[in-house]
């Protein structure tokens, strides 16, 4: 081989093998490349693409060869692109790159930067080699950016703030329309100036504004927020809020952006709250219900002066401010658990709650209603507590409770004594309802005899279960008991009024029990003090009560047993009177009937002995009778003739006694045993049943009596000693002469009188039963003429008797009557 | 010869209605009180008796109404003596079957007359 050829050969190898490499490297540099690489066939088929391609489009590399370029194009790009392959084709110029959407495989449309050039082959243009890269990420994020910033712009725009920029020296550089709607101002009017030089400030507030500004322009601070107020176009102040934040760029601050937010609604708002608030604070203050406002903490942060006042809190600050849950006493104690229950959220409604002031001793009567206030979002910010104070209210309505219980007491008291008829159960009923004033205690109710000035226990109430204890300390039932009055309970009883009786039981029972005994008793019952009131009813005292108040009771409302003891006087006194006008209309009843007995017994009296005088008489006028009888029958009339005479005699002194004339006293100095004596022998004449026994001092005293009289008194005494003993036996008759007078004792041993007679037996017309069944004759008239005499003889007569064993007649003639003869005597 | 009892407490008036009746023809039995009126309302048989109202032991009254119980005596007459002159003590009597009362003070003369009459019957 030549050596040139050779070596041109080796050279062509050489270079052809430095090709080799060279391509090499470039296809290695293609195939590796992070774009797509492809080159266009004239017709448009691609004849080359590399592995980047086909990865970025979805295709294999097989298919890519078989596709036309526009199938990879997107539709709305494809005629641009078309255009310019074919200028570029033809050798025209056309912009190198462009920014083009292709179609994926899948069908996705991506961004790309189609970057051309023509492939010339020995100055011929034989096709367009392309390198394309994926800039879809990019295209996005620019996109975002895009969006954002509209988003930005609408939002900066579309605030309801006025949003402005300002840069470093204070100067608008940005602002939104709203600035329009707040200060009237349009964009361009206030862009490039400051707020001092559009002269919307205050100027008072100016230095402090621009003192901030500078402060957050120097750095110190990144934030502000301010309240001040804006002139707007028209002059009119407008509150706002500014909100001020420094802007950096670069890290150094280049200014701030403002957002100023119109809070004259709110500013309306806030001041609408704080007048109603003062409204409401004011509407308590002046309120007459004592009220305190707390926070939901308990702590008290309005109190009024109607609580300072009920409550007698002399400071304010004694409540205000301090803990109502805790510090109880400055506020109430009662009161506390429903002010927790009402900071639980619910309305309270207290029962009445007695309160004493811990600053002044005075009780306080209070019914409350407390109250929770919640906010707008529902949360519990305070509890009102409103006191309603009753204190007097609840006062008056004791007053008139009482008032009307008193009423309701004295009116069925007073109805249910009118219809009292019998003294029968008056005491205790009386006691009963003295018992319902004072419950507690023990009641003892006397009636007082103004004849006899002796108290008469009647009843007792409130020993309950005491009782038989009570009996057995006493020794009796105090029930029946009779007190003799002193003057010491005459002087505490003279006024009907309730009154403590200070020497109690001891003295209630007129010294008349032991004074270790009512100690005692007092023990037993608790009794502490004891209480009297006397019936009083026209001046009179007609009884009274005693309460014993158990210890630590008092006796309140005295008017009210005094009002009712008045009332029940009227009714003691009434049944009082009624009895006795009973008793009264009883004896006249009795002495009518006595009367009219009287009569039939006179007229028999008065006819037995004149039918011997008229049938004697008649016999000694038509008959013939011899002298013995003659003598006999005129004596016979002449003794039934005396016997009328002293019928008749009794008749008229008794109708003297009767008629209050009575009959006079012919007094001298008479032989008292020879009176007796007379007496005596004219009934031994007329029985043979009787033995008279006499005992009778032989010196007996002269007297001055009526010896008439006194010889009747004693004529009626003898006759009855025989009447009654129609079986006859021993009649005494005795003297006794004392310093006094003389006493003289008839005795006989008859049939006696009954218990029931023996009472009576001096009363006129009276005639026991033996004396009225008509076996024994008699008016009944002797021994009330005995009495007479003897009493008009300041003498004292007396009965007594055992029934069926006998009965003593005696009377006596006192001092006056014997002195007068000593004294005669003496001068004798 | 008609036998009367005169029963009457007053020794009086026995006497009185013995003098009375004393030449009549009669035989006066007597009786101080009611006890012994009718023991011998009882024994002696009267053929008439004068009975006073009061008298002590038993009334007249109850004498009266024993004597009539008893089948022997009940059919003797009986003139009730009274002082009372009550129409109680007449009716009660006259219920009880007195033939008759008569009132003190009484004329002896009337009397017998009366005790005449009841004797023949007409009374």
């Amino acid at each position: 081989m030549d050596e040139r050829l050779e070596k041109k050969m080796l050279d062509l190898e050489k270079a052809n093998k430095a090709l080799k490499q060279s391509e090499q490297k470039y296809r290695e540099l293609v195939d590796n490349a992070d774009c797509a690489v492809i080159v266009i066939e004239p017709t448009g088929y691609l004849s080359f693409v590399n592995p980047k391609f086909c990865e970025m489009m979805g295709y294999t590399m097989e298919e890519v060869k078989k596709l036309h370029f526009s199938k990879f194009l997107h539709p709305e790009d494809l005629a641009m692109v078309t255009e310019n392959f074919k200028k570029k084709l033809s050798g025209q110029q056309t912009p190198k790159s462009h920014k083009i959407r292709a179609l994926t495989k899948p069908g996705d449309t991506i961004y790309v930067d189609y970057d051309s050039s023509v492939i010339k082959r020995k100055g011929r243009i034989v096709g367009i080699q392309a390198v394309i890269g994926d800039i879809t990420e990019t295209k996005k994020a620019e996109e975002e950016v895009r969006e954002s910033e509209e988003k930005y712009r609408m939002l900066f725009e579309g605030a309801n703030d006025v949003i402005l920029y300002v840069n470093k020296y204070g100067k608008i550089i940005d602002i939104n329309k709203r600035v329009e709607d707040i200060f009237g101002y349009r964009r361009d009017e206030v862009v490039g100036k400051s707020f001092v030089e559009l002269g919307v400030l205050r100027s008072k507030n100016i230095p402090r504004i621009v003192k901030l500004f500078r402060e957050l322009i120097g750095g110190k601070g990144v934030i502000s927020i301010l309240e001040l107020e804006v002139k707007n176009k028209n002059g009119k102040m407008v509150p706002i809020e500014a909100s001020t934040r420094v802007i950096k760029r670069n890290g150094k601050i280049v200014g701030t952006m403002n957002i100023l937010r119109d809070i004259s609604k709110r500013k309306k708002a806030e001041e609408e709250v704080k007048a109603k608030s003062q409204f409401l604070e004011s509407l308590i203050e002046q309120s007459p219900l004592p009220t305190f406002v707390i926070d939901s903490a308990g702590i008290v942060v309005i109190v009024n002066k109607a609580f300072l006042k009920v409550y007698n809190v002399p400071k304010k600050e004694m409540v205000l401010g301090k803990n109502a849950l805790t510090e109880p006493e400055n506020v109430r104690q009662g009161v506390v658990k429903y002010i927790k229950e009402a900071l639980s959220g619910k309305i309270v409604e207290t029962p009445e709650i007695e309160f004493i002031s811990p600053y002044e001793n005075e009780k306080t009567v209070t019914k409350s209603r407390l109250f929770p206030i919640f906010d707008t979002t529902n949360r519990l910010t305070n509890v009102v507590v409103m006191h309603e104070d009753i204190t007097e209210r609840k006062k008056m309505g004791e007053k008139e409770r009482q008032y009307f219980s008193d009423l309701a007491f004295l009116s069925k008291t007073a109805m249910e004594l009118v219809e009292f008829t019998s003294n029968k159960d008056i005491h205790s009923y009386v006691g009963e309802q003295i018992r319902q004033l004072f419950p507690q205690s023990v009641v003892i109710i006397n009636s007082f005899n103004k004849t006899t000035d002796l108290f008469r226990v009647r009843a007792l109430l409130g020993v309950g279960k005491l009782t038989t204890r009570f009996l057995k300390i006493l020794g009796r039932d105090p029930v029946g008991m009779t007190l003799p009055i002193n003057d010491q309970a005459r002087k505490g009883l003279s006024k009907g009024e309730l009154a403590k009786v200070p020497g109690g039981l001891y003295e209630l029972t007129l010294n008349q029990i032991p004074e270790s005994v009512c100690n005692v008793l007092e023990k037993l019952l608790g009794i502490d003090d004891v209480y009297a009131i006397s019936f009083i009813w026209k001046g009179e005292l007609c009884g009274s009560a005693a309460i014993l108040m158990r210890k630590g009771t008092e006796p309140k409302n005295p008017k009210l047993i005094e009002t009712f003891v008045r009332q029940a006087s009227v009714t003691l006194q009434r049944l009082q009177t009624e009895d006795q006008i009973k008793e009264q209309n009883e004896r006249l009843k009795e002495l009518d009937r006595m009367k009219s007995e009287f009569l039939s017994t006179a007229a028999h009296e008065l006819r037995t002995p004149l039918t011997s005088i008229l049938g004697f008489s008649e016999i000694l006028v038509k008959k013939k009778l011899d002298e013995k009888k003659q003598t006999r029958f005129l004596e016979t009339i002449n003794k039934e003739a005396g016997d009328l005479a002293d019928i008749i005699n009794d008749l008229l002194d008794v109708s003297g006694i009767e008629s209050g004339k009575g009959f006079k006293m012919k007094k001298a100095l008479i032989e008292l045993k020879e009176v007796i004596l007379e007496n005596v022998d004219l009934f031994k004449s007329q029985t043979d049943k009787h033995t008279f026994k006499m005992n009778v001092p032989p010196d007996l005293s002269k007297i001055e009596a009526d010896k008439d009289r006194i010889g009747q008194v004693m004529e009626n005494i003898l006759s009855n000693a025989l009447k009654f003993s129609p079986q006859g036996g021993e009649i005494t008759v005795s003297v006794e002469e004392t310093d006094d007078g003389v006493k003289i004792i008839v005795t006989d041993k008859g049939m006696g009188i009954s218990k029931k007679d023996l009472p009576h037996v001096f009363e006129r017309f009276y005639r026991g039963d033996n004396a009225s069944s008509g076996a024994i004759g008699g008016t009944g008239l002797g021994l009330a003429i005995v009495k007479y005499i003897v009493e008009s003889h300041a003498g004292r007569v007396l009965a007594q008797s055992k029934p069926g064993r006998g009965s003593t007649f005696s009377f006596t003639l006192p001092l006056g009557s014997t002195e007068k003869k000593r004294e005669g005597r003496k001068k004798e | 010869m008609k036998k009367i009892l005169v029963a009457d407490d007053k020794l009086e008036v026995v006497e009185l209605v013995a003098a009375t009746l004393e030449g009549e023809g009669y035989q006066i039995i007597t009786a101080s009180d009611g006890m012994e009126a009718l023991e011998k309302i009882g024994k002696e048989k009267p053929d008439l008796v004068l009975l006073d109202v009061i008298m002590p032991k038993m009334t007249g009254l109850e004498v009266l109404a024993k004597a009539k119980k008893d089948p022997q005596t009940k059919d003797t007459p009986i003139i009730m003596l009274t002082a009372k002159g009550q129409q109680l003590d007449k009716d009660k009597g006259i219920a009880l079957g007195a033939t008759g009362y008569i009132i003190k003070p009484f004329s002896p003369s009337a009397l017998s007359k009366r005790i005449e009459e009841i004797l023949a019957g007409v009374g």
